[in-house]
């Protein structure tokens, strides 16, 4: 059975899944208004009592939205930010936190690391099974927007082809913009030096950048950030860039900003760079050329007090896992909010019950069925319960648009809101409990002696 | 009106506390008789006149509906016996007040097989219109007091049933309304001509009311004063 089980799609589970939490509803629906027809005195007893009836339900929708909320957040979040790491294969860095280093590189979080030199950049960049390497420099902003150092044929692999417009930089004094900054082409700009509120606008005011391209969305924090050769980032930090400079010798020194600058402009860009003017890379993200390869490099440079390489993919999946146990934690606490949550919408029942209970004795006293009362009841609750279950799933779903939307405009990680299977569960089985418990001030009402109900 | 409607035997119901609140050794009902319950305040009038429609819990003795004992039946057949058998006006009419007066009258809709249903709703118009009700649909609460126990009568009578109880039906109407209230209860009752004719039993402190029963039976503290208005 279990084999059948496993064997089906997804899809088709999740379609069972449901089908299972929404029969024993219609079954018991079938069994209770079979042969009746309460909908006219139901509808009026909604419309009659529609102030309580609507303040009840409002507080199942909040419940329920609550819940469903929660889980579009949370794979909205695993499914954002694990797309926001797919183009980093590899990262390479010295050793350390992979978790502080993947926020650093793949998510721009400010953070000290200590600097991988050029030689090490080499290696890693001549190894053939390597096919991009890349170094990055952080450190520097631009109003909100972090400035990131990097070579064009990065640009272009997190683009995953041309840019949205302009062109990409060909010289040390020009950017790319990500496809949510704020400056447009041609925009000119001088780096503040640090991030936040922090960040010395000063420091760097010899150098003046311009904007010549705008990369498309890629859905992570690059698309805040401005992006610049990372020859720019060593330059206005008055490190060599590098490249050797030409007609000079190695290890000379330029302490002349005017001559350095023009003499910095018409070096190259990117690979391959000079190990002796390279002056470190807190983080280098390499692509390789297959799994194994993946695999080989990642074990090749984990060494001991000098380099460390992971995939973020790995580091996140890890993360994920602690995220695992606690949401597992958060699912029993969320459990019990919920019983908690079927506790009120039982006594809320039973308060919604008690406004119709000279009604339902009337109805008695005429020679109703025991089933047709419970049949009032049941649907009257019903109703309640099925728009509150409807408007939470909406509700949930918008909340967890807006927090989406909110949370993608600070860390630039695009997160998707989209309802899944897990919701719709989640509200079925809510559906399920509630009007299974719909039934106790249904039995409750039957219980109570007509006469007294008639003469109170 | 030769048919036994009713027949009581050794009808005794109790408080919780074990008090007696009615005890009617004997009492009888012919089709088409029309009896009327008096007695002071407290006398166990409504509380006997719900005993005969099966509404007391712990009532005992025999109360026998043409030849079928209502107590002796489960609760659910002695529910589907008032829907078919027993129509019920009540003191404060007792209505739906978020139904219009012709879903009250056919209120029994809701639960009667489909196929009775369209003629129950006509059946509950046609009682509307005939008490002066017609058009006057939409909102019950809107209604004057004998409006409103007009249309309880109405519902009452939907289902044609053989036998009408009526609690204090005119206590809180004007002397015309009253009047006009006690013919429409009174209709169908009377000698058998050869129709079905309706039994009524009415619970009430109105002396015109009451004048115009075949007969009277009175209460005090829960008995019968004069056994002999018991038969038929």
């Amino acid at each position: 059975m279990m084999d059948l089980w496993y064997g089906l799609p997804a899809g088709a589970q999740d379609a069972l899944m449901l089908a299972a939490l929404i029969g024993p509803v219609l079954v018991l629906a079938l069994v209770l208004l079979r042969g009746f027809a309460p909908g006219a005195l139901v509808g009026a007893m909604l419309w009659r009592f529609r102030w309580p009836a609507g303040i009840f339900t409002l507080v199942v929708a909040l419940a329920v939205a609550v819940g469903v909320g929660l889980i579009a957040q949370e794979r909205g979040l695993r499914q954002g930010t694990a797309r926001a790491a797919d183009g980093f294969d590899i990262v390479v860095t010295a050793p350390g936190s992979e978790v502080t280093m993947m926020l650093a590189a793949v998510y721009l979080q400010p953070t000290d690391a200590p600097l991988l030199d050029g030689a090490t950049f080499a290696a890693i960049a001549q190894d053939p099974r390597v096919t991009l390497a890349a170094p990055l420099a952080f450190g520097d902003s631009y109003g909100a927007a972090p400035l990131v150092g990097t070579t064009a044929e990065f640009v272009s692999h997190l683009s995953s082809g041309p840019l949205a417009e302009g062109r990409m930089f060909a010289a040390h004094a020009e950017a790319v913009a990500g496809a949510h900054a704020a400056l447009p082409i041609g925009a000119q700009f001088t780096p503040a030096h640090g991030i936040g509120a922090g960040a010395d606008s000063h420091a760097h005011a010899h150098a003046e950048l311009t904007v010549v391209g705008r990369m498309p969305v890629t859905g992570t924090p690059w698309d805040t950030a401005l992006i610049v050769p990372i020859e720019a980032v060593w330059e206005v930090h008055g490190l060599a860039n590098g490249h050797a400079p030409d007609g000079e010798a190695e290890g000379e020194e330029t302490h002349d900003h005017e001559h350095a600058d023009h003499r910095h402009s018409q070096a190259p860009l990117g690979r391959p760079f000079d190990p002796a003017y390279f002056p470190g890379t807190p983080a280098i993200v390499v692509k390789a050329d297959g799994l194994a390869a993946s695999y080989a490099l990642r074990s090749d440079w984990t060494r001991d007090q000098q380099t460390m390489a992971f995939f973020p993919g790995a580091v996140l999946a890890q993360l994920y896992g602690l995220m695992g146990n606690l949401r597992a934690a958060m699912s029993l606490i969320a459990l019990l909010s919920q019983a908690l949550v079927a506790v009120s919408v039982l006594v809320g029942l039973f308060i919604l019950t008690g406004l119709f209970a000279r009604q339902l004795a009337l109805l008695r006293a005429l020679g109703a069925p025991a089933r047709y009362v419970l049949a009032v009841v049941w649907s009257f609750c019903a109703v309640l319960l099925g728009c509150g279950a409807i408007l939470g799933l909406a509700g949930g779903f918008a909340a967890s648009w807006a927090l989406a939307r909110i949370l993608s405009a600070r860390t630039g990680v695009a997160l998707p809101a989209t309802l899944g299977w897990a919701e719709v569960h989640l509200v079925a089985g809510f559906a399920l409990v509630a009007l299974i418990f719909a039934l106790v001030p249904a039995i409750g009402a039957l219980r109570q002696p007509v006469l007294a109900r008639l003469r109170s | 009106m030769d048919e036994l409607m009713l027949q009581v035997r050794g009808l005794c119901v109790r408080s919780e506390q074990g008090r007696v609140l009615v005890e009617v050794p004997r009492l009888s009902l012919r089709r088409g008789e029309a009896l009327g319950i008096a007695g002071a305040s407290g006398a166990g009038k409504s509380t006997l006149l719900f005993a005969l429609a099966g509404l007391v819990p712990g009532a005992r003795g025999q109360i026998c509906w043409q030849g079928q004992d209502l107590l002796a039946m489960p609760a659910r057949r002695r529910a589907a016996f008032r829907a078919d058998h027993i129509g019920l006006v009540f003191q404060d009419h007792m209505l739906f007040e978020e139904l219009d007066a012709p879903a009250n009258a056919a209120i029994q809709a809701g639960f009667r097989p489909r196929a009775e249903r369209a003629a129950l709703r006509a059946e509950g118009g046609r009682l509307l219109a005939a008490l002066g009700l017609a058009g006057k649909g939409a909102d019950v609460a809107r209604l004057s007091g004998g409006e409103r126990q007009r249309v309880a009568v109405a519902r009452a009578l939907a289902h044609r049933p053989p036998v009408l109880l009526a609690d204090e039906p005119t206590a809180s109407l004007d002397a015309a309304t009253a009047e006009a209230l006690t013919g429409d209860l009174l209709a169908d009752t009377g000698p058998d001509r050869g129709r079905a004719r309706r039994s009524l039993i009415v619970v009430s402190h109105d002396p015109a009311l009451l004048a115009r029963m075949d007969r009277v039976i009175r209460l005090d503290h829960g008995r019968m004063i004069d056994p002999a208005e018991a038969a038929a």
